[in-house]
Formats: structure tokens, C-alpha cells, sequence
């Protein structure tokens, strides 16, 4: 008969696998709440292109972050920069699967971030390759500088002190970073912006996608911030706790900026605030008391609102306002976490580093992106032709439409009406 | 809205295919209309006499003259009638292409007519068009015959000259022009407006246009 103190051991390891398997899979589910808040955004016609990146990404992904990124990102990391061990992870001892499995959601979710901003414009087979860069590479390396060393060492950014509980900056800001690349390299939808320069409107087709979408990405937050304490531990609580009080008073925000621009209170500005507060609060909701988390929540969903026709205004077609979101939110949330940290508020020091933490993922998120887009436009181009934009990506990328019986007059019927 | 502004508008549009929007003002301006009784049409051959003499257009004053009575005409066309082909073609399948392309550019250039009222400039369009033909993926003679025909000054009556296949140049220039479209009035409004063409088109009397969307 095992002791009881054995017992208690192997069942407490069952329990933390168990959570961080389940927030694994709420995590994952994220990656529907995206498909969905993007599909809603878009047109009819490219629905279905959207749907197929988002699902793509993790299956991509998955693959790559197994084979390089993990190993990147986990692996023996001595100098501080890179890891170097744990690649194509295999016959290692089974509770080290988990985490494997845990993070590779998170770097999907990274790359998932782009496809809404470029959507409606860009090739999926150069899509493809860049969000495969993103989970093997770009993500990885960040990851490496903020958390690494799981396996011997620790990243550069950790030494120093930067938080970054469950990625603000890693998994948003990078993901944001990416998404701004991408989105000056493959520039704004056919006639987004009049001869004038002046912003045309394109609604989504479908707002109770986007509302779906949403709810989808708050639940999966839970799995996203309480997942990252790795073991079902007492302080799941306060996590979970900051992480809805954000998520809320990011739509407040938002709101609020909305009311005092005078502007109608937009449902799509809403949610999007809503997800910015989630964003501000992922970096130190595991630090934060809940007041604090309101208050990182509030401003993060007031900066998506300014944020997203500064964008416009330089002529950048974001579609979903994901940089807006991950980038406005990610910063402001990787600077919070120092400055509301509970028991050393508003240390200086602690700002300082969280600042430069915040550099450094601009630096290296939005360089090295750019130079992979450079890279792959020379390959494989990214922007879709302009039939394949009149046709809608559904039909010319995929040879399916969305909704087949509303779109007999919209679409380009294919080789039967020839 | 008066006869007087009912002659402008439609001198205005009819001159736009031929002169820049100054000078296209200019010309509208010399129209002068005649006592009370007699319609705007009257005195017709004099001014277009007078405004190819001002604007160097010696010898297209027939020309000017049918564009303005259909200027005056079009005014009160209802938006189907846009997508009608024009009359004036060979026989035969390549000349069939031809009318649906030219069917669908017309319709395509009313639609921003109608959408853009008086701050439509038809010269303007044109420009925009040939832009986005010479970007657009058509093999050098297709290109060429477009480039021609859209410098035509009665480009939309004329024929278009060349091979217009489906899935090929045919679609392709359709595309440049959705691209124009696009940019002129936004990708919401040429959908919606290439959709209803193509509507129209296969809703039409003439045969020949029934099969538009394959060019789509």
C-alpha cells in the first residue's frame, strides 16, 4: 500500500495535469471564438477563407510549434537568448507532454491575431507560411527572452524581472506586432479608402458572429490567464476573478470612450474593448487586486477605441481592429503589470523594465515580421489578386461559398455556367 | 428641376467625354436656351457647331450632337436599362464576347453616372479605367484594343474591337473595371452594383447577355 504522502503527491500531479490539460482546451477553443469574430467581420464572400486560416493556424501551428518552436521557446536556455534543446519533443517523461500541449495553444493564438487584420485580401497559401513563421520562429524566440528556460537557464527578459504572467506581450503584442507588419505589407482592401484618402466603411456580414466570437474568446480567457500558474493552485481564484473584472471593464471602457467622442455605442467597439481589457489584465492578473484590474481593464478598452482611427487615418485597413486590441491592449497591460503590482505599486524600476520589455517585442515582433513578409512577398505574393477580391476568397482560394443559397447572385458561379 | 438645369446637366455629362471638367463647364455655359415654347433641343446643331469650333472638335459635331440627345435621353433611363448592348456589331461568338464586356462596362459607367449625379466626369472615369487596364492581366493586344477603344471619344457607342472570351481578357477587363468601380464608389456599391448588372443582364431580352456571369 503507498504511503499517504505519495498519494497525495501522485493526485496532486493528476489534478494540476488534469487543469492544465482542460485550460489546454478552453484555450484552444479561443481559436473558434476568433474564427468566429472575424468570419462576422468580413463580407460574405470571404467567410469561409477566414474560417480555413483560423483553423489552419493551429493545425499548422501545432505541427510547428512541436517540431522547433517549443524547443526554441522551453528548451535549455543558458545564454539567455535561445533554447536549445527539446525540439520534436518525444520519449520524454509523460507529465512534460502537458505543458508541450498547454503552449502550443498559446502559440497558435499568437498567429491567429494576424489573419483577422489581413483578411479579405491575402493569399492563404502565403498566409499559411507566415503563420507557420510566427509559431516556429517569431513567437518562440520572444517566448524565450520572456519565460524561457524550463529546461535549464532562463531568458534574458526574466532575469531582469520582466512580468509577463500569461502574455500581454508574449503571445498579444507579438501577435499584434506581426499583424502590423503583415498589414503594411499587404495593404487595404480594393477601395477601403476613396482617391481622396478618406475611409470607406465595409461592415461585416454578420454581427451575431462577431458577438458569438466574443463570448467564446472571454470563456477561453479563463483557460488562457488561470492556465498559466501550470497547477491547480488556491490563487486560480484571483486570476480567473481579474481576468472577467478586465474583460468587463475593458467594455466599459470602451463605452465610455465611445460616449465621450460622442459617438454611438458601436457593438463591434464594445466587444473589441471587451477583448482589449482581457488583454491588459493577461500580464498581471496573477499580481493585480481586482480594483486594479478594473482600472487596467478600463483603460486598455479605452485605448482600443482611440487607437483604431489613428490606424485608419494613416491608411491601414485592419479589418477586426486587432492591432488596436492585442497591440494597444498588450502594451498597456505588460506596463500595468508593473505598475499595479500588488505590495510594490507604482515601482519605477519595475516600469522601466516592463517598458522595455515592451520595446523589445516591438522591436524584434514587428522587425522580424516584416522582413518574413518581405521574404515570403518575394516567394509566394500575399495579396490576392484583384479577380480573386472581386470574386471573394470563399470561391477563388477555396471553391466553396458560405452561405450557397443567399449567394446564387453575388458570386461567380464557377466552370459549370461556362 | 428646370429645363435650363436639365440641359446643363446633360451638356455637362455629353461634353465630359471630350473635354476636361473646366472646359466642359465653359462649353455647357455658351448653351443658351430659346424663347419660351421652344425645348431645350432646339438650336442643338448651332451650339455643337459653336463648341467644336471654341474646343478645336472640328469635325465631330454629329458625334457631340447624338452624345447630347442621349445625354438628354439617359437622364430619365431607368437603372435597368443600363445594361443594354450596344447596336452597332459584327456577328458571331467573338462579337457576342464583345457585347457582354462592352454590355457590362457601360452599365458599369452609369452606374457611377447615376451614383455621382453631377460630380460624375465621364473623361475622369475613362482615365480611371485605362489606369486599371494597363495594370490588369490582358495579353498586348487585348490591351491595346482597350487602351484604344476606351481613348475613342465615343467609346461607349463604338464597338469594342477584339477577342473577349470569358475566363480570359473578357474577365479580366470586367475586373479592371470592378477595380475602378471599386475606387470610385467603394467595394460595398460595385458589388452590389456588379451583382445587379449581371442580374439585369441575365433578366435582359437579348440572348447574348444572358450568360454575363460566366464572365464574372
Amino acid at each position: 500500500m503507498l504511503e499517504p504522502v505519495v498519494l497525495n503527491e501522485g493526485l496532486s500531479g493528476a489534478v494540476d495535469m488534469l487543469w492544465l490539460v482542460v485550460a489546454g482546451a478552453l484555450v484552444f477553443f479561443m481559436q473558434a471564438g476568433f474564427a468566429f469574430l472575424e468570419a462576422g467581420m468580413t463580407r460574405a464572400k470571404n467567410t469561409v477563407n477566414v474560417i480555413m486560416k483560423n483553423y489552419c493556424d493551429m493545425c499548422f501551428g501545432a505541427v510547428a510549434f512541436w517540431m522547433l518552436g517549443y524547443g526554441l521557446m522551453f528548451g535549455a536556455n543558458h545564454t539567455g537568448w535561445l533554447g536549445t534543446s527539446a525540439f520534436a519533443l518525444h520519449g520524454v517523461p509523460e507529465s512534460q507532454y502537458g505543458h508541450l500541449f498547454f503552449q502550443m495553444m498559446f502559440a497558435a493564438t499568437s498567429a491567429t491575431i494576424v489573419s483577422g487584420a489581413i483578411a479579405e485580401r491575402t493569399r492563404f497559401s502565403a498566409y499559411i507560411i507566415g503563420s507557420v513563421g510566427i509559431t516556429a520562429v517569431i513567437y518562440p524566440v520572444f517566448g524565450a527572452w520572456a519565460w524561457g528556460g524550463l529546461q535549464g537557464g532562463q531568458g534574458w527578459l526574466r532575469q531582469m524581472g520582466f512580468i509577463d504572467f500569461a502574455g500581454s506581450t508574449v503571445v498579444h503584442a507579438i501577435g499584434g506586432w506581426a499583424a502590423l507588419a503583415a498589414l503594411l505589407s499587404v495593404g487595404p482592401r480594393l477601395g477601403r479608402f476613396g482617391p481622396d484618402g478618406q475611409p470607406r466603411q465595409i461592415l461585416g456580414h454578420n454581427l451575431t458572429l462577431v458577438a458569438m466570437g466574443a463570448f467564446i474568446l472571454w470563456i477561453g480567457w479563463f483557460g488562457f490567464n488561470a492556465g498559466s500558474t501550470l497547477s491547480a493552485s488556491v490563487s486560480l481564484g484571483k486570476i480567473a476573478l481579474n481576468t472577467h473584472l478586465g474583460g468587463a471593464a475593458g467594455a466599459i471602457g470602451a463605452m465610455g470612450a465611445m460616449a465621450f467622442t460622442r459617438r454611438k455605442l458601436l457593438m463591434t467597439s464594445t466587444l473589441n474593448g471587451s477583448i482589449a481589457g482581457l488583454v491588459s489584465v493577461t500580464a498581471g492578473c496573477h499580481v493585480m487586486e481586482p480594483a486594479f484590474a478594473v482600472l487596467a481593464g478600463l483603460v486598455g478598452g479605452a485605448l482600443s477605441v482611440g487607437v483604431a482611427p489613428l490606424l485608419e487615418r494613416l491608411g491601414i485597413d485592419d479589418v477586426v481592429g486587432a492591432v488596436s486590441v492585442h497591440v494597444a491592449g498588450g502594451v498597456w497591460g505588460t506596463l500595468a503589470a508593473g505598475l499595479f503590482r500588488s505590495g510594490d505599486l507604482f515601482n519605477l524600476n519595475q516600469l522601466g523594465v516592463q517598458a522595455l520589455g515592451s520595446l523589445v517585442a516591438f522591436v524584434w515582433g514587428f522587425g522580424a515580421s516584416m522582413l518574413m513578409y518581405w521574404v515570403i512577398n518575394r516567394v509566394v505574393p500575399l495579396r490576392a489578386s484583384t479577380l480573386h477580391e472581386q470574386r471573394g476568397l470563399d470561391f477563388s482560394e477555396h471553391h466553396e461559398v458560405g452561405y450557397p443559397e443567399f449567394q446564387h447572385d453575388a458570386v461567380h458561379r464557377g466552370k459549370r455556367h461556362g | 428641376m428646370g429645363d435650363h438645369a436639365v440641359a446643363n446637366e446633360a451638356l455637362l455629362r455629353a461634353l465630359g467625354a471630350y473635354l476636361e471638367p473646366l472646359q466642359a463647364r465653359q462649353a455647357a455655359e455658351l448653351w443658351q436656351p430659346l424663347g419660351a415654347g421652344q425645348s431645350t433641343l432646339s438650336g442643338l446643331s448651332r451650339y455643337c457647331r459653336q463648341v467644336a469650333q471654341q474646343f478645336n472638335l472640328e469635325g465631330r459635331e454629329a458625334e457631340i450632337h447624338l452624345h447630347i440627345i442621349r445625354s438628354l435621353q439617359g437622364r430619365h433611363t431607368a437603372p435597368g436599362a443600363a445594361a443594354e448592348a450596344p447596336t452597332v456589331h459584327a456577328s458571331g461568338p467573338a462579337a457576342d464576347d464583345a457585347r457582354v464586356v462592352q454590355a457590362i462596362l457601360r452599365a458599369m459607367e452609369g452606374h457611377v453616372g447615376q451614383s455621382l449625379g453631377s460630380a460624375f466626369v465621364a473623361v475622369r472615369w475613362r482615365q480611371s479605367l485605362a489606369r486599371q487596364v494597363g495594370r490588369a492581366r490582358l495579353s498586348p493586344l487585348a490591351r491595346r484594343h482597350a487602351g484604344d477603344w476606351l481613348a475613342h471619344p465615343a467609346h461607349s457607342t463604338a464597338p469594342l474591337p477584339g477577342l473577349w472570351p470569358a475566363r480570359g481578357d473578357g474577365t479580366h477587363l470586367i475586373n479592371a473595371a470592378y477595380v475602378a468601380l471599386a475606387e470610385w464608389l467603394g467595394p460595398v456599391q460595385a458589388d452590389a452594383c456588379l451583382s445587379r448588372i449581371v442580374r439585369e443582364c441575365e433578366m435582359g431580352r437579348d440572348a447574348a447577355l444572358h450568360r454575363a456571369r460566366s464572365y464574372l
